[in-house]
This record gives structure tokens, sequence and C-alpha cells, in this order.
């Protein structure tokens, strides 16, 4: 609880003002208007400094609920002029007696409003009617009278008087001749708390720096005056700037541990060849993967070429017979037309085919290598929660001597346990490209069970005859959405890549800093 | 990944063991398969979804997985001997199918006990192995006969299709060859495979009964089994040689599970002849130092051979430092001695492995293209901007009709995409990044985001006829969005990377404001464009915010070269 000198500290320029006009109302309840027209500060002024104090505890605002006496459509018609009957007898003071006729001439009034004007001064005896000359003459009571009691109520509204407990007939007979009514009103009050209270009977208007300026440091200001406290404790605006997508933390992450672990970057076209998509590495012609239902073939450019012909020659071998690899082969014709075709590529393998076909065959590389590429691969999938066209997949591959099975698991334990993701399990696959092949589990503690994060292998001999590399190469590979959406807690995959992300969650989210794999 | 349906206690009365759910599925884990789903059936029970492993369609039956798992358990051990007695069953096969579907195979199996249960299982079977290794039965496709019925020998020919009139299964009428393409359900579903055929296959008796149309349909007459069959025959007809032979042995050795005796069956080619099945199991010869190499692991040699028995191959005689093994003919995943020691692998368990980080020296490097987008990145996130990831797939109506332009001739087309708003790759960054301002467009403004990616056009100079290129695109979206913001943030970002010597220039474009465009110059090359987007557009994507946008392409700015491959 501050204390009612640092609550004093506290208040700004403004809420001192309005603290002011509060004091110098007095009274127990009133509303911003009251104290607007006591100020020159703007409503707004007014209605933030009100916020402020009721933060502070010194004000309270509340709503209260009153039948206010408010002026009808009918009774708008006289808010800047005067009621009918004070015409009249204005006009009586001044020609004592006149004619009806001549009365509506020169009034400009309805009949209507002249008969309620008539009836009024008549029975309050300050005129008389003489019904068959039609003529009306004011009385004594009339000549004293200056202003009808009705015409005083009505002013009295107009100006928002407060205390109307003298006119309650006249506002009855208002109401009546319905120019008043009731309306049900709900109004912001405010008063003061006992800690206001206290505050204003304190001496409260001192004087203190509200802002620090340039001049008030060089002038040393600060050195006579107390620098205004702040509410160092209420909420501030919720603010964003600039960042990077989420994905891209998780790539960077994956980027920086390939290069702590020697690996150098690749990158390959999205737009491939069959040739470096697939039958580069060994998979058959009539494999599943590469129908249209699974990949995206290409109108535009619809053919490719490959111009190392040897490379063609000792791709249709493996192809078709194993060549000298020891392999038997597809044992099925294989068609160069076919591995022409062009698509968008299906996966990031392509890229190291690229390295293996183009450099190590031509030796402009020489193992032993290391590379990896963190890049988008294509599948002709109907986009849904689960599913996406496109996404990014990482692939790491290494060339050299003696790497075996227990390398590949040595080198995927290495690059898991600096992912954080510590508690790995691998299980034996298929892949046509690699033999041995296996995918990565990672045990995933909120979930609690195994989810696969990863896929990999030791290429086959055929798939690297071509390129005259005897080394064992094994590689690995994964898909970042995937293991996005584990990180980041989200269900629909089309909320992290895509037009649907969410621009509230790039601005707002949350790093992963919990590990949330055991 | 091919997934077969199978009752918990079915499978385990065939493995011998009673295995819980837990076992079963730690078992398909470290073989390499998975337990997909396991729904509670009876109180002991469970209906089970299990993932086979595509390389080994001899486990796409009940039996074959049952046989497998036995062996892997060590409830039995190595090959099976199948014994196949000799017959005078013959086959001719005419001439004629040799341009449409020159293969068959066939096998008898005799006093086969059918259960209902057992005649759904080799249904089903028959069914997953159509759909997966017989490439929806065009490699390869299976018929099942009464072995009663039959008139021996039997002939395998083509005909035209309305000389071939028989009642196919399930109709009450003969049809032609033509109907049953036209009318039947199943002749409708695999018609596409007898496309362009002047004539069709035939399997027919000697007294010409036909007994099926291969691949469509079998003869209800002659090609159905009941429970009542003892004796049957198997056929298998295709396309491609090694998957016939593999289909007949894959389904005879299920029948040999189920029971039966088995006879081969001649089958007379028009110029040689030859007997099916083709049950004599595979040798391969195999240094025990390749399995050393491969897995990292010394194993000593009688462990090699029990390792091979508990998938089911042998090892017959082994030298110094040779094993010769023997694979059972029905294995379709043995195409190097690689895939024997990926065997002996799943049998020694991927957990008992011990995983080393061979040391290979080599230095780490990113692209210079991968530095300068990221120099590129820190600049516009610091000015304020968020990055997000658009889709590379597109279409034209959203990259070119929406923006006030007409489709260029070098975009990437695609060929029958699922995704119905998919037609082509993105040319250009911009659209995808109002397309994700649209999504959120009640969200607050400023919108500040960027992206820096590729998009592909086409390209002579490639070999794939395309080539990819790197786009930075950035866009803002408040009330005060300027043609000067985005100017000047063009020019910071130019002057960040060490450009100096760029132009900019009055240009017209039909996405932006006509006075309010200007394009990026440097030696007279276009890298870029930036201005305010025109009110058509904003409203195009249903927007209603000023927006001033920028899109430069990095390669033009770097002057980077085509290359196959980039390495760092």
């Amino acid at each position: 609880m501050p204390s009612i000198e640092e609550i004093i500290l506290t208040l700004s320029r403004n809420e001192r003002r309005v603290l002011k006009v509060i004091s110098d109302i007095g009274l127990d309840e009133f509303s911003e208007e009251e104290i607007a027209k006591k100020s020159n500060l703007s409503t707004a002024e007014i209605a933030r400094s009100i916020l402020w104090l009721e933060n502070k505890g010194l004000v309270k605002k509340y709503q209260v609920t009153k039948d206010m006496i408010v002026i009808t459509e009918k009774g708008r018609r006289y808010i800047d002029l005067v009621l009918p009957e004070q015409k009249v007898l204005n006009l009586l003071k001044e020609k004592k007696q006149i004619k009806l006729d001549d009365v509506l001439k020169l009034l400009k009034i309805e009949p209507n409003e002249l008969n309620v004007a008539i009836g009024v001064l008549i029975k309050n005896r300050l005129a008389q009617l003489d019904k068959r000359s039609k003529t009306i003459k004011i009385t004594e009571n009339g000549e004293k009278i200056s202003e009808l009691p009705t015409q005083t109520a009505f002013k009295a509204i107009i100006h928002n008087k407060a205390d109307l407990s003298a006119f309650q007939k006249e506002i009855k007979e208002l109401m009546r001749r319905g120019l008043l009514r009731y309306e049900r009103k709900t109004q912001w009050k405010i008063k003061l708390t006992e800690l206001g209270k206290k505050v204003i009977s304190t001496r409260f208007e001192i004087d203190v720096i509200d802002k620090l300026t340039p001049e008030i440091i060089a002038e040393k200001a600060w050195l006579t005056k107390r620098i205004r406290w702040y509410d160092v404790e209420s909420p501030v605006p919720k603010i964003w700037g600039g960042r990077k997508h989420p994905l891209r933390l998780i790539m960077e992450k994956i980027r920086r541990i390939f290069l702590e672990m020697g690996f150098r970057e690749m990158r390959g076209p999205w737009v491939e060849t069959s040739f470096w998509n697939m039958d580069s590495m060994w998979i058959p012609q009539d494999h599943p993967a590469r129908e249209m239902q699974a990949t995206f073939y290409l109108n535009k450019p619809a053919k490719g070429v490959v111009r190392d012909k040897e490379l063609l020659q000792l791709v249709k071998e493996v192809q078709e017979n194993g060549g000298d690899t020891g392999s038997t082969g597809w044992q099925q014709p294989w068609s160069e037309k076919e591995a022409l075709k062009t698509l968008l590529r299906t996966h990031t393998t392509a890229v190291t085919f690229r390295v293996l076909g183009f450099l190590i065959r031509n030796k402009l590389l020489e193992p032993p290598v290391k590379f990896f590429t963190i890049d988008r691969v294509f599948r002709n999938e109907t986009i849904d929660w689960k599913h996406l066209a496109e996404f990014h997949q990482v692939e790491g591959f290494v060339v050299a001597k003696d790497l075996s099975l227990q390398s590949l698991m040595g080198y995927i334990r290495e690059f898991y346990t600096k992912m954080g993701i510590k508690k790995i399990r691998f299980k034996p696959t298929y892949n046509p490209y690699t033999e041995p092949s296996m995918e990565v589990f990672a045990w995933h503690h909120d979930v609690g069970k195994w989810v696969e994060v990863g896929n990999s292998g030791i290429f086959r001999p055929e798939t690297l005859r071509p390129y005259g590399i005897t080394e064992p190469v094994i590689a690995w590979g994964l898909a970042v959405e995937r293991l996005a959406m584990l990180i980041y807690e989200i269900e629909d995959i089309r909320k992290i890549l895509g037009p649907m992300c969410d621009i509230n969650w790039l601005r707002w989210y949350k790093v992963p800093l919990r590990d949330i794999f055991g | 990944m091919p997934v077969i349906d199978v009752r918990l206690s079915r499978l385990n009365k065939l493995i011998g063991r009673d295995l819980s759910l837990e076992e079963l599925d730690n078992i398909l884990f470290t073989f390499g398969m998975e337990l997909d789903s396991a729904k509670q059936v009876e109180s002991n029970d469970y209906q089970l979804k299990i993932e086979i492993t595509p390389d080994r369609p001899d486990m796409l039956s009940i039996w074959g997985l049952a046989r497998a798992l036995r062996k892997y358990l060590s409830l039995e051990l190595g090959i099976d001997r199948y014994e196949i007695r000799e017959s005078n069953y013959m086959i001719f096969v005419d001439t004629s199918v040799a341009k449409i579907r020159p293969y068959i195979a066939a096998t008898v199996a005799k006093n086969v006990k059918l259960t209902e249960e057992d005649l759904e299982d080799l249904i089903y079977a028959q069914e997953k192995l159509h759909e997966t290794f017989c490439r929806g039965r065009k490699k390869a496709s299976i018929g099942f006969y009464p072995f009663r019925k039959l008139d021996w020998p039997l002939h395998y020919k083509a005909d035209y299709p309305d000389n071939i009139r028989f009642k196919p299964l399930g109709a009450n009428t003969v049809m032609n060859g033509i109907e049953i393409l036209r009318e039947h359900p199943t002749g409708q579903q695999y018609a596409h495979l007898l496309k362009d055929a002047e004539k069709f296959p035939v399997f027919v008796d000697n007294s010409n009964h036909v007994l099926s149309l291969p691949p469509i349909i079998n003869s209800e007459d002659y090609g159905k089994l009941t429970v009542d069959d003892r004796d049957i025959l198997l056929e298998v007809t295709g396309t491609h040689k090694p998957t016939v032979e593999l289909v007949v042995n894959i389904v005879t050795a299920i029948l040999s599970d189920m029971g039966g005796e088995l006879y081969n069956v001649k089958i007379n080619y028009p110029s040689a002849s030859e007997v099916s099945p083709y049950m004599r199991p595979k040798r391969w010869g195999l240094k025990t130092s390749y399995v050393k190499k491969v897995l990292g692991v010394e194993i000593p040699k009688e462990k090699i051979r029990t390792l091979l028995n508990r998938m089911g191959l042998d090892v017959i005689s082994q030298k110094e430092n040779e094993l010769e093994v023997i694979v059972p003919a029905y294995r379709a995943d043995i195409w190097h001695q690689i895939d024997i020691v990926d065997d002996i692998a799943r049998a020694y368990g991927f957990d008992n492995f011990e995983p080393e980080l061979t040391p290979v020296f080599t230095t780490g490097g990113v692209l210079e293209r991968s530095q300068i987008i990221d120099y590129l990145r820190e600049i516009l996130i610091g000015l304020g901007f968020t990055e997000v990831f658009t889709f590379a797939l597109t279409n034209k109506d959203d990259q070119f009709a929406k923006m006030g332009l007409d489709t260029p001739d070098s975009v990437v087309e695609i060929k029958g995409a699922k995704e119905e708003k998919i037609n082509i790759v993105r040319k250009w960054l911009l659209p995808e990044l109002l397309k994700t301002l649209a999504y959120n467009k009640d969200r607050k403004y400023p919108i500040k985001i960027f992206e820096i990616s590729d998009v592909v056009e086409l390209y002579n100079g490639s070999d794939t006829g395309a080539i990819n290129r790197t786009k930075i695109a950035v866009l803002s979206a408040h009330k005060e969005a300027s043609f000067t913001e985005i100017r000047s943030i063009s020019e910071y970002l130019l002057r960040s990377i060490g450009i100096t010597n760029f132009e900019i220039r009055r240009i017209t474009h039909g996405s932006f404001i006509e006075g309010r465009v200007a394009g990026i110059f440097i030696n007279e090359r276009n890298i870029g464009v930036l201005g305010e987007l025109h009110p058509a557009v904003i409203s195009n994507w249903g927007l209603i915010i000023p927006i001033s946008a920028l899109e430069l392409n990095l390669d033009e700015i770097m002057k980077w070269s085509y290359k196959p491959v980039e390495v760092a």
C-alpha cells in the first residue's frame, strides 16, 4: 500500500488539475461533465485522468440509474424560444388588449398553441377573455408578473438545473401538455474514495517535473523540484516487432548443428527431371510414388535433358539388371523418355544425387564429404489440417570410408541430441534407395509415446555405382513442419506454412525453450 | 505402406503363441512394421491394422505374416522345404497372348481344408497383392479355380472380346468380353488394363469352358471357390515374368501353410516349356567381412546363421570367410547381398547396435546465397517486418489476374493437381504475401511482413528447363503506407549489401498505382519494382487498407549464374 506522499508523487499534471476541480466542486457525487464545465481540460483528458485516478484508488466511477426529466420532440420547439403563454403575456403587456386573430398573426403561433396559452393565462388570472369580441385583455396580476412559473420551470430544465423541487407543479403541467417526459437514464458518476479524500485534504498541489526535457536536464531544475513518479505497476499496451518465422528458428538450429558437425550446404532446383528425383537413385520406373496421384508432373517445362550420356547408360544398366554391382536390378526395361519427364521434386535426396552426379562423378569433389540442405519439396496432396502439398525437408549425407550402420546411428544420435531430442530409437524400414534403412523415433513425454522424427539409411550399391563411389554413403532426413507442430504444439499444419498462418502467432509466439522430448 | 486387417486371436493361433497386444506391438516395431490400430472386439481379442513393410509382399497374408513372425520368435527356424509333387497337369500358351499378357504360372494344391474364414482371408490376400506388388493387376494377377470342374489340359490364349462369352463372377447371365468391361463393376474397374487391346487374354479348359478373363475376372461356373473345395488350381498371369514367378510362389507358400499338397503344372510356351511354381530357394554368397563392413559390428558366423534362420533364411555351407545363404523363393526383396545383411540387422535388433560417431574430418560451410539472405532478413526484422512463409504452389488467377497482370509465358505449369487451387508454381512473392494478408484482415494494423524465398520460371539454360530465383518481397499495410516509406526501405536494403549503383526510374506496372511505381535498375538490368499497390488490386484481395510493397530479384542483384547444383 503506497503512502499518501507516494500517491501524490505519481499524480500527473492533469490528474492534479482534475483533483483540484473535484475539491473545488465540493460535492460527494459528480460527473465528468461537471468537471469539464469547471476546467479547461478536454473531455478526453478528463476521462483519462479519471481512469488513472481510479487505478490509483483515489476515485470511484460507477453507474447510477435515474428517471430524468427530458424535453420531448414537441417541447424541443421551444428550447431557444419561450413558451406560447409567455409570448402572449409579453404581447399583452405591450398592447393591453388585442383580438385573438391579431395574436395569431403577430406571434405566428398555431391556434392550438394559442388556446393553451390563453387557458394558462386565464387560469392564473393574468388575463381575461371577451368571448363575443374574441378579444383578450391583461389583468392587474398580469401587469405585475414578468415571467410565468411554467416558463421559469422550462428554462430550469433546459439549463440542466440540478434542483427542480420548486417546480413540481409546473413540471407536471408541462408533462401533461407533452412538452416534457421522464426517461430512465444511466449515468456515470464519480466520487472520492476515503483515500481520495485524504489526498485532497493533504497538500497535493505540489509543483513536480512531469516530463524530463533537455532543458530541465541542462538547467538542473531537477535539483529543486521532484520528478513525478509513475505508477509502474499499471498495465502497458501490448506491442510487437519484426520477428523470424517460428519455422526459421528450427531451420536455423538445424543448419547450425550441421555446420557444427562439419557439413557444407547444398542447393538444388525445385523443378526436377524424374531422373534426378528417382531414376538416379534406383527407384524403379513403376514405383507407386512415381504416379501422378503422388507427384506433381509438369505441363511446362514438359521435358528435361541429361547431358551425361555415359551416366544415362550406367543408370539404365543398374536399373535393368544391376550392372556389375551383383544386383539383380529391376529386371524390366528402363525408359530414358520416362526419366526425362519433369516434375516438382518430391524429396531433397534429389539434391544429394545432383552432388553425386555433377560433382563427385566428375571428380570436382573427392570424398570424404558431408553435405546438407534444408529446402522445399512437393507432393500431390489435397490440403487439409494434416496434409500440405509442399513442406520443408532436411537432408544430410556423408561419403567416407568405414561408415557403417552403427556410424549412421552415431551421426543421427549426435544430430538429435543437439536438437534437444535425447531419447531416440531406431526402427528398420524400407526405402527403395537405402539398405539398411531406419526410421528415427523420439520419445515425446507430453504425448507419452514414440513419434517418428526422421528417416535414414545407407545408400544401396546400385544407387552409387553410376557415380563411381565405392565409399559408403549414409544419409538422413526429416520434415521441418512435422517437427514444428510438435515443438509449437500446433494441430493444424496449415497454421505453420502458407497463408492461413495467423499473424498474431507470428507476433507473439513463444520461442521453443522447453524440451518436449525426453 | 500397405496395411492389412487381422484378428489378434487368429494371428496368435497361426503363430502358435499367445502374444499380448504390447508384445506384438514391440515385435512388429523391431521387425520394421507398425501396429497402426487395435480395436477391442471381445474381452480378450482385438481387430488389428498392421502396416506391412512394402518390400515384403509375402507378408500381405495372415499366413505369410504368421510364418515370418513364427521364425522371428524362434518358434520355428530357417527355410521351409516345399515338396512339389510331379504331375501331368499342363497349360498350353498360345502365341496370341505374347502382345497382351505373355506369362502364366500355376500350382495345384490338393486336400486344402477351407473354412469360411480361410476363404475370406485368401481372397483378402489376393486383393492386397493385386493392389500393391501386382501394381493394380498390371504386372500380375491371381486366380483360383475348383480343381474338380477342370478338364485338363488348360489353354491360355487371346481372342476377340466378342468371342469370349461366359458368366463372370457375381453375374447371372453370360456376357462377352466387351460387355464385361462395360457393365460388370470389376470389368469397369480394370478396363484400362485392356484398353486398345484387339484381343483379350482368356483362360479355358480342354472342353473350351472359359475359366477366366485375366486380369479382369473369373467365371462364376468354373472359377469360383467354395468351402466344399478341397483341391484348388492357382493361376497367375502377367506382363512381367519375375513378378509372375514371385506371386505364384508367394501364394503357393500360403496354400502349403493351409495344409495343401502341392503339385506342379507344366507351362508349354510356344517355343519352350517350363514347370511352375518356382519354389527352389535362391543361393547367395555372403562374405562375413561384408556384414561387418555394413553393420559396423563383428558377428560370429554361427550367430549370423541363427539370425538368418530367424528371418526364414538358411546357411547351407560356409568357408573361411564366406557363407552360402539360401533364400526362400517367395522373398521379393533380395536384389543384392546388402538385402541379406539387412535381414541380419533386423534379426540382430536395431536396439542392440552401438551407435558410434565415426570421425570424418570435413569443414562446414554455408552458401553465399544463404549468408546474404540472413543479412537481409536481419535488416528487415530490424525495420519491424515479420517473416512469413507462403506457398510456392499457387494459381494463375492469384499470381496475375488479381494483380492486374496478364499471365506471362515463362510460368511453370503443373499437371493434374489434386488441390483445385494449384496450377502453377509462383513466379513472384507479392501475391502470396497479399494472400496471407487476406487471411489476416481482422488483425491489427500496421501489418508489415516480408519473405525471402524462391520462385521458379522457365529457363532454357538448365537441364530441367526451369530455374529457381531468390526473391525478396516486402509489404507494408497501414493507413499511412506510402511510396516514400517503401522506397526508403528498398534503398536501405540495397545499400546494406553494398549496392549503391542502382537507379530508381518511373515505370508502369499493372499491380501499382500509375505515377506511384518505380523500377530499380543496375546497369540497365531491372532488379525489382516498388510502389503503392493499386486500389483495384487491394480490393481484389478483399482488403481496404493502403499497401506499399517491394519485390527484388536477388539473383539479378548478385548476378549469380545458373549451376545444376550449388554447394558451399
